[in-house]
């Protein structure tokens, strides 16, 4: 009864005025740098050049937007792959992160010191791109294969520790009342770890989808087919390319008719079509961060 | 008697299902960060292509004469490292300010908006960063002289003047990765017990005070994993941060030219797969030291923090 | 305890990587296709190549074969790599052993020094003797040493413009409004006259384009270094001291404080909008026959091309496009044999460039093609990367007569007096990458230096300490080889 009450009086507490001022201030330094770089998507080149970034085009122009969706089938397969992959990698990305941060948290002294420096090495030693890469083309046969876009970085171990140390954090009770009614590890971890780890997960979750979603150099090592390459792979190569043959003009012969290729506006054309969508995902993972806590349902 | 053996059966089956489930990440490790740990056998031999890695002659320690013997070294170790601490404490500092600010804001919906917003710039590209500083900070047309000249003052040609930049880079750096950090920490917030923070406010504690004596305290070990992780990647830096946002202006180096950013131009033209591979090692190496060390004096000051 | 066990696990996680890492790599000891009858299957020899892929590839290719086989029993396949990755995909290719035979180098991308010092090239001196006759018929002697270290061959340069020489090319509004001088001129100090007018008169308009390097008017570099050699010099020995660089200073800082050369030169890192904007009156370009049709092509702006100097062919000129054959290729008989039968066979070349006709062009003349509208296939503006550029069809654009033009070009123009000498980097790598990350730091030092005659003093004093005196010692070193060798 109590506790209702209570939960009243906060749902009805206001947020503060220099709090909104803070986040009002923040949001536009924030906001302006990104509409500039929206507008400049939007602008001609020669506009840019003359003009320089402003917040508004001088003249709205679709020329980097057409260069972009020339060829929507190449587009819209991009899209296609990079999708599978921000699902995949999230989905399996998470769960394991999840088991093995579960484990960290919950094993004896033993286990836990062996298996947290084994994770935690790897972020200190790397044996160079090479070697990777001999592996996954030749023992893991993985060119061409999607599975090297998912695969490699799917534990990211910044993200296990922070699982681990959010899960050791809970109060133990809550797991031994569970081991006491005969749970088995297994079930603690999907009745009552996952649940309790609501908001850890979803930021996890969230910054792994956003990573499988920019991923673009796997993709460049591994990928021949070109239906296959990622979104920011596909992005990346339109502007280097670019970029290589105009730096060594000196070399090359004409071969290639500059005044078509868009410049600065395709590269902020460019990051937009790339982040939009993850932009629109945010909200999605957003609503378990502002999810009022569960644990006194529980502990009740 | 038989009680204490079946618990410790059970000990022990606890262990197997832990284990279990650990088992997904410990493979994937296995396969894709420890398998390849062979190459770092590069950094010490003179590859020979038509030799093949193992039949390279090996160089000792030649490839890792060009970092070491550079007149620039002393510079770069210096800059990696100062700027990195700096940037660890001060990002770690304003991400958890930020959070506990937001953590203030009580409607949902006001929430998700400022939220969002905060974190738009960590979407894009260091080059887009660099674009976007530049128009603030160049000499004649930029914004930032445009606002100090209105002011009678003169304006500051800021691309050639060093002394300016540890504080330019930070503060972009905090632009642009305040927004995401303070997320994780807005999480953990979350999983603050609210019942001790409704048990201080009874108590009479005013908001600074719940915030020192049960916020916090709750997200410590947060802050400590994601310090400790931090200080083990000292060596290494952001590079798009060292190479865009400076635009790779030589008069600036004395304070921006770090680990990475002088050999990718040492190696750009004239790479060497043996000696990449050495200043990688390098990087490791002293990496682990600096883990070592941290993660031993945060052991003995709060040990249920430490990482090992 | 478990520190024990830790390193223990450690150790044995390392073996396995280290025992799994050895046995399959680079050694291709398993001897493929050596019979000797002639009708055996044709082998397909593996082309790395940059570009972009077309969409009718494959069709091509399946046409292309059919051909090949015919003449020499080889099937190609070709994998065309964006240009921004191929280096990284094909230095990756060589080090992980994968089984492809030709590939793309030269002296600005995809270096080929660096290819020679890892020793990933296979030497071709007898496959061109035995293979390759075609390849020696058409290049001299001296075109084919470019891709030559010491007595070996390691790459074969594809023909093209191999005279280098500077021009400005100065908008052609702005010539007939101020009646400006066109004729060509020695120096670039020459054209003062005409930036001066145009600072006067066009306030809006910038009147040089900072990628000017007066440096390469009268000198040849020699390494990247800061070391140049006068191109008149026929003792041919390296100029040690600062003076070239010193002058070459001195002229643009001189533009820079007169207003020739934009303010903001030092921060900006690309500036071809501001080209094709028609912001510059002048801009430098490489000089050849047809390049005011070529740059009107490219920039959309009609230009007049002021030449200065005079035509030069400089010690490493051919290095600019070569392929080379990998040197764990495990068929270079049959590579070698594509490469002289695409360098030398005009129909198997132009179907890699044209496509198939009726399909992908028009042939207009024998020595004349036309793309068919929305054609599929175009390769012709790659004929620099894959072999002889003067045996490709003309294009609408290009003159008849432009390649016996170019080739005159070529033999006609002032020759290195280093001509035939290829210096091995290979022993000067670790001081060549410390001079590297210095001449980027001073890039700009010119326009930013308060006190210009210091700040170049420091650049030196850095190059110095950087090595450049042991690469220069290195580099006189060979060259006396050379010239007792001759």
């Amino acid at each position: 009864m109590k506790k209702s009450r209570e939960t009243q009086k906060r749902k009805q507490e206001k947020t503060s005025l220099p709090v909104h001022i803070f986040f009002l201030l923040f949001g536009l330094i924030c906001l302006i740098p990104f509409i500039t770089v929206v507008s400049a998507s939007f602008s001609s080149e020669l506009d840019l050049a003359r003009y320089g970034f402003r917040v508004l085009p001088k003249k709205w122009d679709l020329t980097a937007y057409k260069y972009l969706f020339e060829n929507p089938k190449m587009v819209l397969n991009a899209y296609g792959v990079t999708i599978f992959i921000t699902v995949v990698g999230t989905v399996f990305g998470v769960l394991f992160m999840a088991m093995v941060a579960f484990c960290l948290a919950r094993s004896s002294m033993k286990l836990k010191s062996v298996l947290t420096f084994y994770i935690y090495f790897p972020t200190l030693f790397s044996g160079g791109l090479t070697a990777s890469y001999i592996i996954n083309t030749q023992y893991l046969n993985l060119t061409n294969s999607l599975a090297a876009l998912v695969a490699p970085g799917l534990i990211n171990i910044f993200n296990v520790f922070m699982i681990r140390t959010f899960l050791k954090q809970q109060p133990a009770s809550l797991f031994e009342a569970a081991k006491i009614d005969g749970a088995s590890e297994y079930a603690i971890f999907f009745r009552i770890a996952l649940p309790l780890a609501k908001p850890v997960l979803a930021t996890v979750a969230f910054l792994t989808a956003l990573d499988k979603w920019n991923e673009w150099y796997n993709s460049m090592l591994y990928i021949r087919d070109n239906d296959k390459i990622t979104l920011q792979h596909m992005l990346q190569r339109m502007m280097n390319n670019i970029n290589v043959l105009m730096e060594n003009m000196d070399n090359i012969p004409m071969g290639v008719n500059l005044a078509d290729i868009p410049g600065e506006n395709l590269r902020m054309a460019m990051l937009i079509v790339s982040i939009g969508p993850m932009m629109c995902f945010f909200p999605f993972f957003q609503k378990y961060f502002t999810k009022g806590m569960t644990v006194g349902a529980i502990k009740g | 008697m038989k009680e204490k053996k079946r618990i410790r059966k059970k000990g022990f089956l606890d262990n197997v299902q832990l284990i279990s489930l650990a088992l997904p990440a410990v493979v994937l490790l296995a396969i894709f960060s420890y398998w390849p740990m062979f190459g770092i056998v590069l950094a010490f031999k003179d590859y020979k292509a038509s030799k093949g890695i193992w039949g390279s002659p090996w160089a000792k320690l030649k490839n890792f004469e060009f970092f070491f013997r550079s007149q620039d070294l002393t510079r770069i170790l210096r800059n990696t490292l100062v700027l990195n601490f700096l940037f660890i404490i001060v990002g770690i500092v304003c991400a958890v300010l930020f959070a506990l600010v937001m953590f203030e804001v009580k409607k949902a919906s006001h929430v998700k908006a400022y939220q969002t917003v905060a974190i738009l710039p960590s979407f894009l590209s260091w080059i887009a960063v660099g674009y976007i500083v530049y128009a603030l900070l160049e000499p004649t047309k930029g914004i930032l002289n445009r606002i100090i000249e209105a002011f009678g003052a003169e304006g500051i040609s800021w691309y050639t003047e060093a002394s300016y930049w540890p504080v330019i880079l930070l503060i972009v750096s905090l632009w642009k990765s305040v927004g995401l950090g303070s997320i994780i920490y807005y999480a953990a917030l979350m999983g603050v017990d609210n019942d001790l923070s409704e048990a201080a406010k009874i108590d009479g504690a005013n908001k600074l005070q719940q915030t020192w004596y049960v916020s916090i305290p709750q997200i410590i070990p947060v802050i400590m994993i994601r310090f400790i992780m931090s200080v083990g990647g000292i060596f290494r830096s952001d590079f798009g941060l060292f190479y865009n946002v400076t635009r790779n202006i030589g008069a600036l180096y004395s304070t921006t030219d770090v680990i990475d950013t002088y050999v990718y131009r040492a190696l750009m033209v004239q790479g060497n797969i043996g000696m990449s591979s050495a200043v990688s090692v390098f990087q490791s190496v002293v990496c682990l030291i600096t883990l070592l060390v941290t993660n031993g004096i945060v052991r003995k000051v709060s040990p249920d923090n430490s990482l090992f | 305890m478990k520190k024990r066990i830790v390193a223990v696990m450690m150790a044995v996680l390392m073996g396995i990587s280290a025992f799994a890492g050895c046995g399959k790599g680079n050694s291709s000891d398993q001897a493929k296709g050596t019979n000797q009858e002639g009708n055996k299957e044709p082998e397909t020899v593996k082309w790395l190549l940059f570009g972009t892929e077309p969409e009718d590839h494959d069709m091509v290719m399946e046409e292309l074969n059919k051909l090949l086989v015919e003449k020499i029993n080889v099937k190609l396949d070709l994998e065309w790599i964006a240009e921004s990755e191929y280096e990284t995909r094909v230095k990756l290719a060589v080090s992980s052993g994968e089984d492809f035979d030709l590939l793309w180098v030269s002296n600005w991308m995809n270096q080929f020094n660096e290819y020679v010092a890892e020793e990933a090239l296979m030497p071709l001196n007898d496959l061109i003797e035995e293979y390759g006759q075609g390849i020696d018929e058409t290049l001299e002697d001296w075109v084919l040493n470019f891709g030559t270290v010491g007595d070996t061959i390691y790459a074969i340069p594809c023909l093209q413009i191999l005279a280098n020489q500077r021009c400005v090319m100065v908008q052609k509004d702005l010539v007939e409004k101020y009646n400006l001088d066109t004729s060509p001129v020695e120096d670039y100090r020459d054209l003062e006259g005409i930036l001066e007018i145009i600072k006067q008169n066009e306030p809006d308009i910038i009147p040089m384009r900072a990628n000017v390097k007066p440096e390469v008017t009268h000198y040849e570099s020699l390494v990247a270094a800061e070391i140049w050699i006068s191109m008149t010099d026929s003792s041919a020995t390296p100029i040690e001291d600062d003076s070239v660089t010193w002058e070459a200073a001195k002229l643009k800082r001189e533009w820079f404080d007169k207003g020739y050369i934009r303010e903001d030169v030092a921060t900006i890192t690309d500036d071809s909008g501001d080209a094709k904007a028609g912001r510059y009156a002048v801009m430098t370009e490489a000089y050849k026959p047809g390049i005011e049709a070529a740059m009107a092509d490219a920039y959309g702006i009609e230009c007049v091309a002021i030449p200065i100097g005079n035509p030069y062919v400089s010690a490493t000129a051919g290095q600019a496009t070569m392929i080379a054959m990998n040197v764990n290729s495990e068929r270079p008989e049959a590579a070698m044999k594509l490469f002289n039968c695409v360098y030398t066979d005009e129909e198997v070349f132009n179907m890699l460039l044209f496509g198939i006709e009726n399909v992908h062009y028009k042939k207009v003349a024998d020595n004349r093609a036309e793309f068919v509208e929305n054609t599929k296939y175009s390769m012709s503006s790659k004929a620099w990367e894959i072999g002889n550029q003067f045996l490709a069809w003309y294009i609408p654009g290009q003159a008849d007569g432009t390649w016996e033009e170019t080739d005159q070009m070529n033999k006609n123009s002032i020759v290195s007096p280093l001509q035939g000498f290829i210096f091995d980097s290979t022993g000067v790598q670790a001081e060549l990458a410390q001079i590297a990350a210095v001449i980027t730091e001073y890039e700009n030092y010119m326009y930013t230096a308060e006190d210009l005659e210091k700040t170049h003093k420091e650049y030196f004093e850095k190059l110095k300490t950087a090595g450049r005196d042991t690469v220069l010692e290195e580099l006189k070193k060979q060259i006396e080889e050379w010239k007792a060798g001759k």
